[in-house]
Order: structure tokens, then C-alpha cells, then sequence
């Protein structure tokens, strides 16, 4: 089943590695580079799944998961970020994440499981 | 109470020794004068006197019964004496002779009896044995008679008991008095024996008597005042007993004269007894009870007990009481608590009141109640306004009428009462109030009213005492105003006591001196003025009494010169065979009468006529040319009378001519009287026919009895048959009087003349009393009641003076400037009294204090000698500095015996026997007198030596020249070993206080409660904080409130546990607000025995730079982790896909290229985990979460992710653990510490090796051990291995991969576990890693 899924990462190549990935995989992703567009891209598109880095330009990972909570956004959203600390695991689950993931301790292998996972 | 207080005070300043004896003495002394005083001189002094005599005048009368005409003959006067006569004593019993003399009006005897009675001399009771027979009842009346209470009393005239019943009480004179009653019922009274000059008596009849006896007397003396009876004489059948006629209807009673001097003597009596009986006894009662109580309560309590505040209390508690009761007595109206409680609020509510209220303030006057007495003093004050305005009739309550009983009270009474009792009232309301006033001049004022108060009441009594003085119309005291009087005395002191009471005033006693001076000086004043006064009013009293003589003769010289006139006239008619019209009226006009002794109306010749020659005179008196005449009135009688001559005939005269005067009643009696007596005889009050005007003046009339020529018949009879008619005399009363006395009367007296013995109006024959005075307004300055006896019948003559008769401006003036001037002079003797006695009191003050000094300072000097011959080694030494004097002391430390010592130098205590030069100082100094102290070494007898303060002083002789010396000598060897340990470790105190001063780092001192004792100037440097400033604050004031709270609360935690805490957590602020982090380490010091906490020592340092530098690296390692991070994965995660998507296009070459670069990026990822964690451990940022863990579950999870190594090189692995254990640990943290170790085991462990991990449980800790026989680390580098990005060389060529960061991580992270790392080595035999931790956190 094809998904829209909106990847929030101000990486390029990381950006596109995963979108590559998923597409890989048969979802339909975009590529935001920082929060202000995710919002944009979101609110325009309506995703079935948001990857969400916390450290972005513009409006930072919160930002975004303060305005999904504000306008009622019921999908999944997943942090991918390298933030290993406990409080912004803690703190991002507050605000709405589904998930909290660590890039760096993650596979390329790993993150397809994660996302099927989160779309069902 | 008072006087009680001045003993003790006395007692106490001069007889400190001897209170307690006197107090007996004083007790038994008052305890035997009561007994002795009611005993004996009480009796003594009450007991009827060896002089006693009493005498009363009686106006007696007489109306015998005409036994042959069936009817009294009518009234006769006479006089009688009456009086008692102590003639004889014998032990206890007094002889009284008993007199009874009744005399004509002219003197001439008639009756006498006399009676001899015995009476005891103390009761007045007759006593059987003496006398002239066995009597009962009382000379007079009991003492103390009660209210209905009946008596016997023995009369002459009866001789038999009369027993007295109760009729009432009445007030003679001002004086009350009971009145008694008897007729004898019980008693006949047989009088045939005295009388039997009568006809028949004696012989065939007797006489009996039907007495009505009445006296009044007083019931406190039991003195007579006044007697009367009314008695029927009857003769009776001696063999019948029958009632005959009566002989005679008479009667006797004391005339006004003798009444008023008898009210006199009973209030002296009455006064006497009372002072006698009540207030003497009483006073010295209370003296003995009081001394008493003072001997049962020891001095010292009694300064408790009988403080004044406690006399207070008691007097206050009195009065209360005193008041009570006699509201209640008003309120049952008990006749007995009238009588015996003795003072004036018992009569009346409205006085108890008053009292209940003054007993208040009196009770609170000391206590801090301060509006309440106000308040109750404006009460009292109102009460008092009321009684005055009532006094001065302003308003009229009543109240008294209203409350008392009326039958006590008058309207007189009362509004006397309201004026004396009003003043003490306004008086006693007001010291509340003054005393009140705020200080400065509320001391004088407050003792001042209170003795004015005293005054007034002093006053009272007195005045009370010589109530028969009256002068400036000063009311005589009644009882109640001088009960009340003496409790206004009582209250006043008590008031007195408790205002007077201040640290400032005058003592008691002073008070009590000036306030008794002042009273003398005034009663003194008074006492001269009332005798000036009396010395001018005794001049005018006899002035007065003379003039009343002088009257009173010249009425009855008057009289007598009528009565002389009317027997010339007889004379003319006994002398004549026939006396003419015209003969009678050339006498009359001849004797010129009404010329000479104006006052008399005429003289006239009245004649009988029998009725059946009544009509001849008629006749004969008309042919004499008198054709009117008739004799008036007219009708039928069986005898007539008619006044045919009456000179001069003028138109009054013309009225009786004709006249029959036998007819009317007043006018027969005196007629019969003189027909009877042959002599003159006035008449009793009448009007004159001759009243023909407006002006009606009483008259009467005075009659000579004629009984024909040369006729002087000697017997009743025989003058009752010869009479033939009446040479008279009418006279109008007031004509009589004013011709005696001209028209205007005596100057300034008035004079009141009645007929008989009673004074009522119905008998006035003459009154010109208000000519003079207004007898509603005013009272008469002086009064005299005198009876003359004229023609038989008495005339009380009653003469007032005018209010100020005889008053002169001298008289009126002399006594007040004599009352005045000595006010002033009192005032200013009291005065000057004041001030010596204030500066005596000073001096005295100041003397017993110096006493005391100089006694409390020799008990010191005494107590510093003794002190210091105990401490001391004291030697006296002579002039010649020869030891004359060793104590004890300094024998016992120098070893030497008395004998050894005594005459010796001085020196010989000396340790060198040298003269140096202090020791010349030191006799120079005290040769000159001065004082000498200093540090000498000494030697004992064996040649030890010893230090010693010693001090020497010269004992001066008179002139001031050293006599002998004193040396005082305290052994100080100890103290100066102690001084130079103490300056050995003072020099090492001071190096250690250079130490901190010099320390760079801030040292702060505290004491246990964290109050900072000490700083160290690097403090002062740091904080900005001076020492001063930082002293006696707590080190709170450091807080920047920034610092995390747990990092206090873990450091309280660890110092009151006596731990040293230390931690480089702290953010402080310094003085001027800036902040800095502290690196602070706190030493709790605790004492010797290290259970108390002395104080806390504090190290810190600034460390703000490093935390900076460390923070700023720190984050540079965060930041460039994570920023490494990211691409990182981006290209791991591209490698991935590249070999998943292309796996078909590359080669062999290429895909060993790829991994190669997968497991670099990976490898490179592992490092920047590990230096994130290294810098997160560092930067503090990892807290361990604690949570259960099973162990062999987590060796599990770690054998799996260290599989597929182990596994590569072919390395066997074991893992040994207990199902059981559990451990509390942060997950994460022991994962990754056991991670690490094992990860490091298998890359150092050659193939086929064996790694082992294994678990071992003690009591308190887990240790896991790592073991692989892997190459070892040399040992020269074993200490090494912890250190950060270090490897051993034997492993850098084998394996080139490893950051060196492993090692470090785990020694960190254990460490945060609470637990520790250990290693054991051998080169290339294997090693084990042993990490210890905690069963669990609690057992840290």
C-alpha cells in the first residue's frame, strides 16, 4: 500500500537517503529541509507518517510537533534525530511523537521495519 | 491598726532588739488594764458617788374633797422639795436619805417625809438590811434598759414596789427617754397611819391610796428626768374595807426648771458611760489583740502580713462588713442591731451605702485599678450633694423619713443628719478623685484631704463630747452624726493609709507627726476659740439671767404690792362699821394705785346676797341712783355674789358692776380658796367681764376675803360662816405686764407668762416672745424658765433672748480672728514641723543607710581576710623588714616552722640573696607608702624554688608613716609553666594562622549552628565581604540561590552525619551580586572524643574559569558529535542501500571496498558515541535511572550482542550466574559497562581464547568478573589503563582498531553506579576486570 510520508531533516543527503530508502519500499515521500516547510508541506499534503529531525533550521523539531498538536494532526510521527539525551525523548513524547530514534545507532536495514511498522 | 503600724515602725528603727518583748509586755499590759479597767475602775468610776444628790422642785397640787357638800373643793398649789442624799457608806452600799417637803406658795411648811434607803453604790438596787426597811427595785431605773424592758421603782410618797411598765419614748430636751407607768395595781397603798389627823382615821376609818405614777428616764444612765402622779386618796372602812368619799384628788410633777438640769446631768452620765464602758475598754482591747497577733506571727512575716496593704485590705473588709450588717438590720428592722451596732450606718441604708462603696475603693486603692474608686468617689460625692442640697432644703427627699423607721426620726432629725453626714461625704468622695491626680502635686493633695477628712471627724466627736456648747450655731451632734463621725475617722484612715503609701513621701510616722501636730494645734484653736467665745457668751448669759431675775421679782414684788394695796382695803372695811360708795372710791383714789403700780384694772367690794335678799339689794342698789342695776348673770341660784363697788367706775369697770362671780367656775375656786385660807388668792386664767373692745386680754383676778367687822375667824368653818364678801382686784394680763414693765417689754427678751403648772397656750397670760424673735426662723441665744408663786397659784415665766442677745462686734469678732489667727499659725508651726521632720527623716534615712554600708563593708572585709589568709601566703613584717607575722599558708609551702621564720629577714624567702635591683624598687616604693605587685622568685626552706605575685603594702601609722608591712604572696609556679606551654603553642597557633591567613584558598570558620567565627583574608578577597561583615553571619548569605537543592540537601546530609562533604556544584554570589562557582570542601571538626560537633571548617576556590573551560569543551564535544554524527549516518545508511540495490554490477574488489568503508563508518559512529558519553559523564549530565534487573537475564542480552565475534575468532565464552540475583542498577549504564569489558576481552583475547563472565555475591556488593587469557597489559602501563584515549603498546600493532576511550567509560560509568573497577594482569597469560557495585543505591 503506497503511503505519503513527509521526511523533516535538514541533511540533504541524509534526506534523500532515506526518502530513496522508503521509495525503495513503495511510498510516496517528501523532503522537507527545515520546520517551516515541513509545516507547509503538511498542512498542504496531509501525510500518512512524518519523520521528524529535532535540530532544524527555522522552526526546530517541537515547533513542528507543537503545530500537529495545535491544528489536530492525528498521524504517526516519528523523531529521527541524534539527540541521545533522555529529557528530548521524554519531552518530544509529551508533545505528540510516536517514536523517538536515534540516527546514529540505526541501520539503513532498520528504518524500513520501523516505518511499516508505524503505518500499520 | 494605725497605732499598731507606728509600734512596729518604731520598733523597728529603735529597738531592733527588743520587739518581740516589748510586744508581750505591751499585750499583757493592755490585756490587763481591759480586765482591770472593766473590773475595777470601770465600776469605780460608773458607781454612784459618796457626794450623790439629786434634787428636783415639784409643783404640787391639792383638791380636797368637801365630804358635807359632796364635791371637790377645787385645786391648791404648793411646792415641793424633792431630793436623794448619799448620808452614809458602807461597803458597797450607799445610804440615801430620801426627802419630800412640800411647802405653801409662801414658803410655809405643810408635809414632810423622809425615807432612808440602802442601795448598792454600782447597780442603784435597793438592798435589803440597810434603810430604814427591806426595800425592792432601783433608787431609779437599771442601767441599760431596754427597749419595753419593765423595772421596780420605789416612790416616797407610796412606799411600796412600783413596778414600771414600758408606755414609750419620747425626747425631753433634745434628749430621748423612755417613758414608764404604773398604778399599783398589784400593791395597795395604805396611807391611814400618816394621816391619822384626820377625822375618824385610825379609829372607824383608814386611807388608801389609788396612784397613777409616771416617770421618764434615760436608759443608758437610768437616771430620773422627770416624774409626775396623779393620785386619789380615798378613806375606806377599817372593818368593811368599803370605799368611802375620796379625802383628796392630788398631784405632783418636776417643774420645767428642774426637768432641763436633770436632761443635762444624764448626757453627762450618758456620755461618761459610754467612754467608760464602750470606747475605752474597746481601744484597749484592740491594742492587746493586735499586739498579740504581733507576737504569734514572726517579725518577718508579720512585714508580709501586716503590710498596709494588708491593713488595708482588713479595714476595707471591716467596713464592708460593718455596712452589710447594718443593711441588713435596716432591712429586717431589728430593734437589736439598731442598739448594738454602734454606729450610724445602721439607721440608714443610704449611709451604709456610702460605706460599702468607700469599703471598695478602699480595697482597690492600691491595686491598678485606677477609674473604679474614681467612679465610686463621684458616687459618693453625688450622695453627698444630694444630702447637702437637702440639708439646705433645696430638695426635699425625705430620704431618712422615707428609710428609717419613722418612730426613731424626726424631719429635725433628718435634716441634721443630711448636714452632717453631707459634709463628711462630699469630703471622703473627693480623695479618690485627688488621689488620682497624675503625681507632682497629687502626694500633698492626696494626704492632705484625707486629713482634712480626720479633722472634721475628730471635730465631730468633740463636738459631740460638749454638745451643751453652742456657739456659731454649730447643731449639736446627735448619736447617729457621731457614729458616723467616728466612722468617717475609721474610713479616713484607712483611705489615709493606702494613698499615703509612696517611695517619695514622708514615712508614715512623718505623716502621723505632722498631721497629729497639726491636729493638736487646731483642737487647741478651737478649744481657745470656744472658750473666748464662751467667756463672752457667759458674760452675756449672766447678763441675761440677771435680767430674768430682776422681772421675775419685780411681777412677784408687783403682785405683792397689789395683794398689799387689797388688804389696806380690807383693812378699811374690818376697820369701818360701814365703808360708802363714795368712802371706798376716796380710798382707791387715795392709795393713787394705777399712778404708782400701773397694770391693775381697779379695786373693787363684792358681796354675798343670799337668794331671798336678792331682791332687797336690787332695790337698795337702785335707790342709790342706779336704776339699771341687776345682778348679772341672771337666774336662779342658791347663792349670789355681786361686785357693787369697783373704783375707778369708769365704762369698763361700769361692766361688772353687778356682776356675780361666785357663778363662774375659774373665779369660785380661787374665791373658795381664800374664803377658806383667809388668805389673798389669784385666780387661774380668765377673760374680764370688763373686755368690752376688740383688744380681749386674758385677765385675772385676786381676791382678800372679808368676813365682817373685826372678824378673824380661825377655822375652815368658821370662815365659811362668817364670809361676807371679797375685797378684789381685776387685772388684764398684758395691761398687768407692761405696767410692771413698760410698754415695750425687757430689750431683747422675750417673755412668755402661764398660768399653773402646764405652759400650754390655753394658759398664756402674757407673750411678747415674737417682738423678738422669729420663732420659726430662729432659735433664742439663751432661754431661762423661772415659777414664781403668786396669791397660790405658780406662774412659769419663760424668757427668751433674741437670736444674737447681748452680741456685740467684739463678742462676734474676737473669737473668729482668735480661730483664724490660730489656722494661720497652726498652718505655719505644721508646716515648719514638715520640713524638719522631712529633713530629720532624710538624715535619718541617710544615717541608716551609711550604717548599713559601713556594717555590710565590714562583714566584707571580714570575708576578704578570711578569703585570703586561705588562698595567700601572708607575712607581716616591722619597719625593719623583720618578719612578724607568717599564717599558716606560707609556713606549709616554705617548710618552715613559726619559730624559724618569726624575726627573720625577710629576705630568707628571697631565691637570690643578692640585692638586685628590683628588689631595691620594690622597699623604695613601699617606704614611700605606695603599693608594690610584681613576680618574685622564691625558695622553701630546702632550697626548691617557687613563683609567687606577690604584693606588698605599708600599714600607715597615724602620721601616715609605714608602721609595719604586708606582704600577700600567691604561689604562681604552676600558672607560669602553664604561661610558657601556652606560648609554645600560641607559636604553633600562629603558624598555623599565617597558614590560613596565606592560604589561597577562602577559609571560612563556623560554629556548629553555622554562625561564621572566623575568615581568612582570601575569603575577604573572593566574596567581597570583610571580616568584620562576615562575622556572626550565617554562610547563607553566599547563596545565589542558583545552586541545585540537592546538592544542599546532600550536603547537610553528609556534615551532620560528621562526613567531610565536598563538591565543585556550588553557585555563590559574592558580595556585590556577582556569582562564581565554588569548588567547596566542608570539615565537620568534632571534638576529642568525637561525639560533639565543635565547628565546621570550609575550603572553597573559585572555579568558575574551569567550569567554563570544562563547559565549553564539553559542548565542543557534544556539538561536534552530533554534528558528526548525522553525515555519518547519512553515509552508513548509503552504503547500505548502494550494496543492496547494486549487488550484481560490482565486483569482488568492489564489495570489499564497500564493506570496508560500512565497517568504518561504523567504527567511526562507535567513537562518537563514546565520546558523547565520555563527554556527557563529564559535563554530569547522565543520571543513573534505577530499576531491577536480572542479572542473568541482562548476561544474556550481552552474550547475544558480543555473539557473532566471539564467535569469529573462535573464542570460547562462558557466562556463570544465580537465577536468583537481582540487582538495583541503572540498565543502560551496567549494560554498557559489562558491554565494554567484554567487548575489549574478546578484541584482546587471541583466537580460540576464552572469555568468561561471571557474577559473585558478598553481603553487600555483586562483583562481576571479566576474564579472558587474552595478551595482558604490561605492567609498567597498568595504571594507565583508566586514563582517556590511552592503549597499552603490546595491543596498538594487534589491534590497531580502539579509541581508548572504553576503559575510561567504564571506570566513570561504574563509579556513577557506586561501585568501583579493579583489574589484574598478567603479560600474555589473560586479565580480569572486576567491577563491584552495590546490592543497591541504599547501601551506598
Amino acid at each position: 500500500m503506497k503511503h505519503s510520508i513527509l521526511i523533516a531533516e535538514d541533511d540533504k543527503f541524509l534526506a534523500e537517503t532515506i526518502a530513496a530508502s522508503l521509495q525503495d519500499h513503495g511510498q510516496e515521500t517528501h523532503i522537507a529541509l527545515d520546520g517551516e516547510k515541513a509545516i507547509a508541506v503538511m498542512d498542504e499534503k496531509q501525510p500518512d507518517l512524518l519523520l521528524l529531525d529535532i535540530l532544524m533550521p527555522k522552526v526546530d523539531g517541537y515547533g513542528v510537533l507543537k503545530h500537529c498538536k495545535e491544528m489536530g494532526y492525528t498521524f504517526p510521527i516519528i523523531i529521527l534525530s541524534n539527540l541521545s539525551d533522555d529529557v528530548n525523548k521524554e519531552s518530544s513524547k509529551e508533545m505528540g511523537a510516536t517514536d523517538y530514534f536515534i540516527k546514529s545507532d540505526m541501520d539503513e536495514d532498520d528504518l524500513w521495519p520501523m516505518v511499516e511498522k508505524s503505518l500499520q | 491598726m494605725f497605732f499598731m503600724e507606728m509600734l512596729r515602725r518604731t520598733n523597728a528603727m529603735h529597738f531592733p532588739l527588743m520587739k518581740q518583748t516589748r510586744y508581750i509586755i505591751l499585750g499583757l499590759l493592755a490585756l490587763g488594764a481591759t480586765v482591770l479597767w472593766v473590773a475595777n475602775v470601770k465600776p469605780w468610776l460608773l458607781e454612784i458617788p459618796r457626794d450623790f444628790y439629786f434634787t428636783a422642785n415639784i409643783i404640787s397640787t391639792d383638791n380636797f374633797y368637801n365630804e358635807e357638800e359632796g364635791h371637790y373643793a377645787g385645786i391648791i398649789y404648793s411646792r415641793t422639795r424633792f431630793s436623794y442624799e448619799a448620808v452614809a457608806e458602807e461597803t458597797g452600799v450607799l445610804i440615801i436619805k430620801n426627802l419630800f417637803d412640800v411647802r405653801t406658795p409662801d414658803n410655809e411648811p405643810i408635809f414632810s417625809v423622809k425615807r432612808l434607803y440602802g442601795i448598792d453604790q454600782v447597780t442603784g438596787m435597793h438592798i435589803s438590811g440597810y434603810g430604814d426597811r427591806d426595800r425592792d427595785g432601783y433608787l431609779f431605773a437599771p442601767q441599760h434598759l431596754q427597749r419595753g424592758e419593765p423595772f421596780t421603782y420605789w416612790h416616797i410618797n407610796y412606799d411600796g414596789p412600783a413596778h414600771m411598765s414600758f408606755v414609750g419614748e419620747e425626747t425631753l430636751y433634745g434628749l430621748p427617754v423612755y417613758r414608764y407607768e404604773t398604778t399599783y395595781d398589784d400593791v395597795a397603798i395604805d396611807q391611814t397611819e400618816n394621816l391619822t389627823y384626820l377625822p375618824g382615821v385610825g379609829v372607824t376609818r383608814g386611807v388608801e391610796l389609788e396612784p397613777h405614777l409616771t416617770l421618764w428616764v434615760e436608759p443608758v444612765s437610768g437616771k430620773l428626768i422627770k416624774y409626775a402622779d396623779d393620785t386619789i386618796a380615798y378613806f375606806y372602812d377599817l372593818k368593811t374595807k368599803e370605799r368611802l368619799d375620796p379625802w383628796n384628788h392630788f398631784s405632783n410633777t418636776f417643774d420645767e426648771i428642774s426637768v432641763q438640769e436633770n436632761t443635762i446631768d444624764a448626757r453627762f452620765t450618758k456620755t461618761k458611760m459610754r467612754i467608760v464602758e464602750l470606747y475605752i475598754p474597746s481601744l484597749l482591747l484592740i491594742i492587746a489583740i493586735f499586739s498579740f497577733l504581733r507576737i504569734i506571727i514572726d517579725p518577718q512575716t508579720c512585714r508580709r502580713v501586716c503590710s498596709r496593704n494588708n491593713l488595708r485590705r482588713a479595714n476595707g473588709i471591716c467596713i464592708l462588713s460593718i455596712a452589710i450588717l447594718s443593711f441588713f438590720g435596716w432591712m429586717i428592722g431589728s430593734e437589736h442591731l439598731f442598739r448594738f451596732l454602734p454606729f450610724g450606718a445602721a439607721m440608714n441604708p443610704f449611709t451604709a451605702l456610702c460605706f460599702i462603696l468607700l469599703a471598695i475603693i478602699i480595697l482597690l486603692s492600691q491595686s491598678k485599678q485606677k477609674y473604679i474608686p474614681i467612679l465610686l468617689g463621684v458616687i459618693i460625692l453625688m450622695i453627698g450633694g444630694i444630702r447637702l442640697a437637702e440639708y439646705g432644703g433645696l430638695i426635699s427627699f425625705k430620704i431618712d423619713l422615707l428609710l428609717f423607721r419613722e418612730k426613731i426620726l424626726s424631719t429635725e432629725f433628718s435634716s441634721r443628719m443630711a448636714g452632717n453626714t453631707a459634709l463628711g461625704f462630699l469630703l471622703l468622695g473627693s480623695v479618690p478623685l485627688i488621689a488620682h491626680i497624675p503625681l507632682g502635686k497629687r502626694l500633698q493633695l492626696a494626704s492632705i484631704f484625707p486629713t482634712i477628712v480626720i479633722l472634721f471627724s475628730v471635730f465631730a466627736l468633740f463636738a459631740q463630747l460638749f454638745e451643751a456648747i453652742q456657739v456659731f450655731n454649730i447643731p449639736p451632734f446627735s448619736l447617729t452624726a457621731f457614729h458616723a463621725a467616728a466612722l468617717f475617722l475609721f474610713a479616713s484612715f484607712s483611705v489615709y493609709e493606702g494613698y499615703s503609701e509612696s517611695k517619695n513621701t514622708l514615712s508614715l510616722q512623718g505623716w502621723l507627726g505632722i498631721s497629729g501636730l497639726l491636729f493638736v494645734t487646731i483642737l487647741l484653736t478651737v478649744i481657745f476659740t470656744l472658750l473666748t467665745a464662751r467667756i463672752f457668751e457667759q458674760d452675756e448669759e449672766s447678763n441675761f439671767l440677771e435680767q430674768t431675775v430682776i422681772v421675775s421679782k419685780s411681777i412677784e414684788d408687783r403682785i405683792h404690792t397689789y395683794v398689799g394695796a387689797l388688804r389696806a382695803g380690807k383693812g378699811l372695811f374690818v376697820s369701818s362699821t360701814f365703808v360708802s360708795r363714795d368712802e371706798w372710791q376716796a380710798f382707791v383714789e387715795g392709795l393713787d394705785i394705777q399712778t404708782i403700780y400701773p397694770g391693775i384694772q381697779g379695786m373693787g367690794y363684792s358681796i354675798f346676797v343670799k337668794p331671798e335678799e336678792l331682791s332687797a339689794h336690787i332695790a337698795s342698789m337702785r335707790a342709790e341712783g342706779f336704776p339699771d342695776f341687776t345682778v348679772r348673770p341672771p337666774g336662779e341660784r342658791d347663792i349670789y355674789s355681786s361686785i357693787i363697788y369697783l373704783e375707778p367706775f369708769d365704762d369698763r369697770n361700769k361692766q361688772a358692776f353687778g356682776f356675780d362671780m361666785f357663778q363662774e367656775p375659774n373665779r369660785r375656786l380661787a374665791m373658795e380658796q381664800a374664803r377658806d385660807t383667809g388668805q389673798p388668792w389669784m385666780s387661774a386664767r380668765i377673760t374680764l367681764v370688763q373686755e368690752i373692745d376688740e383688744d380681749v386680754q386674758p385677765g385675772f383676778l385676786i381676791y382678800v376675803p372679808y368676813y365682817g367687822n373685826n372678824s378673824e375667824p380661825t377655822s375652815v368653818s368658821e370662815r365659811r360662816d362668817a364670809i361676807i364678801g371679797y375685797i378684789y382686784a381685776p387685772f388684764r394680763s398684758r395691761d398687768f405686764v407692761e405696767g410692771v414693765l413698760g410698754n415695750t417689754g425687757i430689750p431683747n427678751i422675750g417673755l412668755r407668762i402661764t398660768d399653773g403648772t402646764s405652759t400650754d397656750e390655753e394658759n398664756v397670760l402674757y407673750d411678747d416672745t415674737k417682738n423678738i424673735l422669729d420663732t420659726s426662723k430662729d432659735l433664742p441665744r439663751f432661754t431661762e424658765t423661772n415659777v414664781i408663786y403668786v396669791a397660790g397659784r405658780p406662774w412659769v415665766l419663760q424668757f427668751s433672748s433674741s437670736a444674737n442677745y447681748g452680741e456685740t462686734t467684739m463678742s462676734r469678732i474676737i473669737p473668729l480672728v482668735v480661730l483664724f489667727a490660730g489656722i494661720i499659725i497652726s498652718s505655719l508651726i505644721s508646716f515648719l514641723y514638715a520640713t524638719v521632720v522631712a529633713s530629720r527623716e532624710k538624715a535619718l534615712l541617710y544615717a541608716k543607710k551609711v550604717t548599713r554600708d559601713l556594717e555590710e563593708s565590714k562583714a566584707k572585709d571580714e570575708a576578704i581576710l578570711s578569703a585570703l589568709n586561705k588562698a595567700a601566703l601572708v607575712t607581716i613584717m616591722d619597719k625593719n623588714r623583720k618578719i612578724i607575722f607568717a599564717n599558716d599558708n606560707l609556713l606549709h609551702v616554705t617548710g618552715y616552722s613559726q619559730k624559724e621564720i618569726i624575726g627573720k629577714d625577710q629576705s630568707m624567702l628571697k631565691a637570690s640573696q643578692k640585692k638586685d635591683v628590683e628588689f631595691v624598687k620594690i622597699w623604695k616604693t613601699v617606704e614611700n607608702g605606695g603599693v608594690w605587685r610584681g613576680e618574685v622568685l622564691d625558695k622553701t626552706k630546702d632550697g626548691s624554688l617557687f613563683w609567687v605575685d606577690m604584693t606588698v603594702s605599708p600599714i600607715l601609722d597615724g602620721s601616715g608613716h609605714p608602721r609595719e608591712y604586708l606582704a600577700v604572696r600567691f604561689l604562681i609556679t604552676d600558672k607560669k609553666e602553664a604561661e610558657q606551654r601556652l606560648q609554645s603553642s600560641l607559636t604553633e597557633v600562629q603558624k598555623f594562622k599565617r597558614a590560613v591567613e596565606s592560604s589561597n584558598e577562602s577559609i571560612v570558620i563556623t560554629d556548629p549552628s553555622g554562625s561564621i567565627q572566623y575568615v581568612n583574608p582570601t575569603f575577604t578577597r573572593l566574596t567581597g565581604y570583610t571580616f568584620e561583615e562576615a562575622i556572626g553571619k550565617n554562610p547563607k548569605i553566599l547563596q545565589s540561590g542558583k545552586t541545585p537543592r540537592a546538592v544542599y540537601e546532600t550536603m547537610w546530609s553528609t556534615i551532620s552525619k560528621g562526613e567531610t562533604f565536598m563538591t565543585d556544584e556550588l553557585i555563590n554570589k559574592r558580595k556585590d551580586g556577582t556569582e562564581y562557582y565554588a569548588d567547596i570542601a566542608i570539615y565537620p571538626i568534632m571534638d576529642d572524643g568525637k561525639t560533639t560537633l565543635q565547628f565546621y571548617v570550609a575550603v572553597q576556590r573559585d572555579v568558575t574559569q574551569r567550569k567554563k573551560e570544562e563547559r565549553a569543551k564539553s559542548e565542543f564535544v557534544s556539538i561536534a558529535s552530533h554534528q558528526l554524527r548525522t553525515p555519518l549516518t547519512a553515509i552508513r545508511w548509503s552504503l547500505g542501500r548502494f550494496k543492496k540495490v547494486a549487488p550484481d554490477s560490482m565486483d569482488s574488489n568492489s564489495i570489499e571496498l564497500l564493506d570496508a568503508a560500512t565497517a568504518a563508518s561504523k567504527r567511526m559512529s562507535e567513537t562518537i558515541n563514546a565520546m558523547l558519553n565520555m563527554s556527557r559523564i563529564a559535563a554530569g549530565k547522565i543520571t543513573p535511572e534505577i530499576a531491577e534487573i536480572h542479572l542473568c537475564e541482562v548476561f544474556e542480552e550481552l552474550r547475544k550482542e558480543v555473539a557473532q565475534q566471539y564467535e569469529a575468532k573462535k573464542i570460547v565464552f562462558q557466562s556463570v550466574c544465580d537465577n536468583d540475583w537481582v540487582l538495583q542498577t541503572d540498565l543502560k549504564l551496567f549494560k554498557e559497562i559489562v558491554s565494554n569489558l567484554l567487548t575489549n576481552a574478546i578484541k584482546y583475547t587471541p583466537n580460540k581464547g576464552k572469555v568468561t563472565l561471571e557474577v559473585k555475591k558478598d553481603k553487600k556488593v555483586y562483583t562481576i568478573e571479566v576474564r579472558d587469557t587474552g595478551y595482558g597489559i604490561p605492567k609498567d602501563q597498568q595504571e594507565k589503563i583508566f586514563t582517556k584515549f590511552f592503549r597499552a603498546d603490546n595491543i596498538l600493532n594487534r589491534e590497531p582498531d580502539g579509541n581508548g576511550i572504553g576503559l575510561y567509560l567504564v571506570k566513570e560509568l561504574a563509579q556513577l553506579l557506586g561501585g568501583t573497577v579493579a583489574f589484574q594482569s598478567t603479560l600474555n597469560k589473560g586479565t580480569t576486570f572486576t567491577v563491584s557495585l552495590p546490592l543497591s543505591p541504599s547501601t551506598l
